[in-house]
Parts: C-alpha cells; structure tokens; sequence
C-alpha cells in the first residue's frame, strides 16, 4: 500500500479519539447516569429501583460498549507516530499496550452494567447480586488504573524526552500526563471508603479522577490529528526512513 | 532642548545606545510550570472538598482537631522554611560557581527533607495507637490523605533533589545551566508552600 494511503488512513483513524471522548461521555456518562455513578451505600433493592429502573442506563451501557472500542484505534495511531521516532520503541509499546488493555477494560465494564440493567428487576433476580456484580465492575474499573497509567507514562516520558526538531507533542503535555497518571492513585484506597471524597462516587475518585483523565485524552487527540494531517504530503521522520541519526532514542 | 543629543541623535529612540531591559526569564525549565499548575488546582481542590466537608459537620473537626499536636506541626513547618531557605542558597552558590558550598546547602535540604517525613511517621504512629485512622470519621480522612498526598510529594521532592546533588557535584550544572536544577527548587517550594494551607486548615482553624 503506497505511504500517503497509510498517512490518509492514520489521519482519518486519528478522528476516533474525538469521537471516542464525545461519545462516552453522552452513553456512559449521560445516558448511563454517571454524573456520578451510585453511591455503593445504597441496598441492592435502591440501586436496582433508583439507577437501573431508569431506561436509559441499559442503552447507554449498551452503546458505551460499541463505541468504547475507539479508544483502541486512537491509541494504535497514537502510539504509531511515538514508534516512527524512536530507534527502540519501548515508550510506544508502554503507549501501545496501556491504550489497548485500556480500551478492553471499557468495554468489558460497560458491557457489565448493561447486563445488570438488563436483569435488574427482574422476577428471580436477587437484587443483592446485581449489585454485586454492579460494585466488582466499578471495582475492576477503577482499580486497574495503572494500566491506563502504563499509555500515559509511555506518553509522558515521550514528550518530554523528545528532541527533535518537530515536536509532535509539547513537554507541558508530557507533563501533564504523568500528572493525570499520579492523580489516580488514591484509587487504591477506595475500597476503605464507602462515603466522602474517596468513595467510588466521591468527589476525588469519580469527578476529579474522570475529568483529568478526558482532559488529557482531549489534549493527547488535538495533537495526534494535528501530526497526521501535518504528515500526509511530508517525508516520513528520519528513523521512519530508515536514516542514521544519534542522540536519545535516536533522536538529536 | 536645542543642542543636546537626542535618542533619535544616538540612533533613534530604539537605537544601539539606548538602555536595554533584560527579557523577563521564567526559571526552570518552562513546561514544567504545567505540571506545578497541575498539582496547584489538585490540592486547591483537596483544599476546597475540605472546607466544605468542614462546613457540614464544624463540631467533628474541631474536636478531632484536638487530637493533632500543634507543635509538631510548627516544627514542620519551620523545617520546610529552612529546607526552602537552604535550597535558595544553594541555586545562589551554583550562580557563583561555588559547588562545592551548594551541594553542601543541597544535603541540608535534604535532611530537611527526611526530618520532616521521620516527624510525619511518628504523628501516624502516635495517632494510631491511639485508635486514629482514616476510617474514624471524615476529619481523619481528610486529614491522613492529604498529609500523606503531601508526604509522597515530599518525598519526591527529596529524592529529585539528591539526585540533583549528585550531579551538581560531577559538574553537570553551572551558573549557565541551571533550568533543571531551579526546577528541582521550585517543586520543593510547591511542597513547602502546600504544607503551609495544609497546617492551616488541619492544625490551625477553628
């Protein structure tokens, strides 16, 4: 396949991350009333009356599964324009890798709590085990924040290190990154709190946690589309080409 | 007036003889200021859930305010200032090319450093033995997480900075290359300056 096709493609696959972003937020967030999710004090008698009675949730949990997947994408073009600049691509594959189980971890979630609204209020269906399954999702989706953090930190470390010429992303964004990545950490202590800023719905742990993280994957997809169209019609980077060149990470 | 030599006389009001005012310079290395901005509205917001968590409940954290000892909190607190004083001299002595004396002003902010997180120990020590933990009520939540938030920050800022020590003394750094190294100083600033709203607003307010 010619290499402008492939820059065309990148550049037109690098649109799912805006797409992404927008999407979950409508389904996940909005439809799927996560603004923000239950407190997990709540019976499993009031969590399937006061949040899974509310039809929305099932769609929007439904949706959210579909349109989840395009974290993938962005992160397999994402991680391709670190791996076209460094000689030894490990901070790609930390960007590669942390953005594809990222991207499985949404959509398992998401298809969790489609089910439980499907089999919340249903005859025979305990109400106890849909919140079950309910709190383990939330768990597992929480918890595992280090996997995200492994595609910020590949990330991060890239823009920082960079020294080329054309910097596809700023170091304040490199940052920014391993910022967005430290802010999860108090994820770990959420088990210990069933109310206040540390609970899953807690002011620290869900809002905070939520909104840095978007923000930064708004930021990370402005500059991933700027490069891709930037590159369609311009030589491939230097490493790319298969060029000799010196410094860190090959880059001068 | 007539017969005195004008800018314009010089070359021109911006000509080569007119005074020149340096360009403003932003120390360290400039993107770095994002993540301190970053860390700012982190804790402004820890700050701000604080007070409003304080708001519903005054009785609770005035009484488990008790609890904290007020003059290991004055301590720390002079540590940090001693750790931010030491720090400034060092980024002067390294201006003067003597590095020898900076690294000398660096280790005092490092065990600045490890003074003041031997002290924090022993109060999370202290407080649970006495039954104290981050579970006992929101005041003990709030306190525990932010000071230890703070503490991992601290301790950041200590290891970074001796490392930077390290290098000072092989010569990486001099008066003409100093941006990481003022990096290093401000993020121990940024530590110290949150310990001061965080002393405030745990020991102090009533």
């Amino acid at each position: 396949m010619p290499e402008e096709t492939s820059k065309k493609i990148a550049y037109w696959v690098s649109w799912t991350g805006p797409a992404w972003v927008v999407s979950f937020i409508l389904t996940w967030g909005v439809m799927g009333r996560n603004y923000p999710c239950p407190p997990q004090t709540l019976s499993g008698a009031e969590l399937v009356s006061q949040y899974y009675g509310h039809p929305s949730v099932m769609l929007g949990m439904a949706l959210a599964t579909s349109v989840g997947i395009l974290y993938m994408p962005w992160s397999i073009v994402m991680a391709y324009q670190i791996w076209q600049r460094e000689k030894t691509p490990l901070l790609a594959l930390m960007a590669l890798s942390g953005g594809i189980l990222t991207a499985l971890l949404i959509v398992y979630v998401c298809s969790q709590w489609s089910w439980c609204a499907r089999w919340a209020g249903q005859p025979g269906v305990d109400p106890e085990m849909i919140k079950a399954v309910h709190l383990s999702t939330w768990y597992f989706f929480d918890m595992t924040y280090n996997i995200t953090n492994v595609q910020l930190l590949g990330c991060g470390l890239f823009a920082i290190l960079d020294r080329s010429e054309h910097r596809i992303f700023p170091a304040w964004l490199g940052w920014f990154a391993l910022f967005t990545g430290a802010s999860f950490f108090l994820e770990t202590i959420m088990p210990y709190f069933n109310r206040g800023p540390l609970a899953i719905n807690g002011w620290w742990n869900f809002w905070f946690g939520f909104i840095i993280w978007f923000l930064w994957f708004s930021l990370q997809s402005m500059f991933v589309l700027k490069e891709t169209r930037r590159s369609i019609g311009q030589p491939s980077p230097a490493i790319a080409a298969g060029q000799q060149v010196h410094g860190a990470y090959g880059l001068r | 007036m007539v017969g005195q030599a004008t800018d314009r006389d010089r070359g021109g009001a911006l000509g080569k003889n007119a005074p020149c005012h340096p360009a403003v310079r932003v120390p360290g290395v400039r993107d770095f200021w994002i993540l301190i901005a970053a860390e700012c509205s982190l804790f402004s917001f820890f700050f701000i859930t604080y007070m409003i968590g304080r708001g519903g409940d005054v009785d609770l954290y005035r009484t488990s305010q008790q609890a904290l000892s007020r003059d290991l909190g004055v301590f720390n607190t002079c540590v940090l200032i001693i750790g931010s004083w030491s720090v400034m001299q060092a980024l002067g002595s390294l201006r003067r090319e003597h590095a020898r004396q900076a690294s000398h002003y660096l280790a005092g902010v490092i065990g600045c450093g490890v003074i003041f997180a031997g002290v924090k120990v022993f109060e999370y020590a202290d407080k649970i033995s006495h039954g104290l933990f981050p579970t006992t009520n929101d005041f003990f939540t709030f306190y525990f997480v932010l000071t230890m938030v703070h503490m991992v920050h601290l301790v950041i800022a200590t290891v970074v900075l001796a490392v930077m020590r390290r290098g000072v003394m092989a010569g990486h750094y001099h008066s003409g290359q100093m941006d990481v190294l003022e990096s290093g100083a401000i993020y121990w600033h940024l530590v110290d300056l949150l310990w001061m709203f965080l002393f405030a607003l745990l020991y102090l307010l009533q």
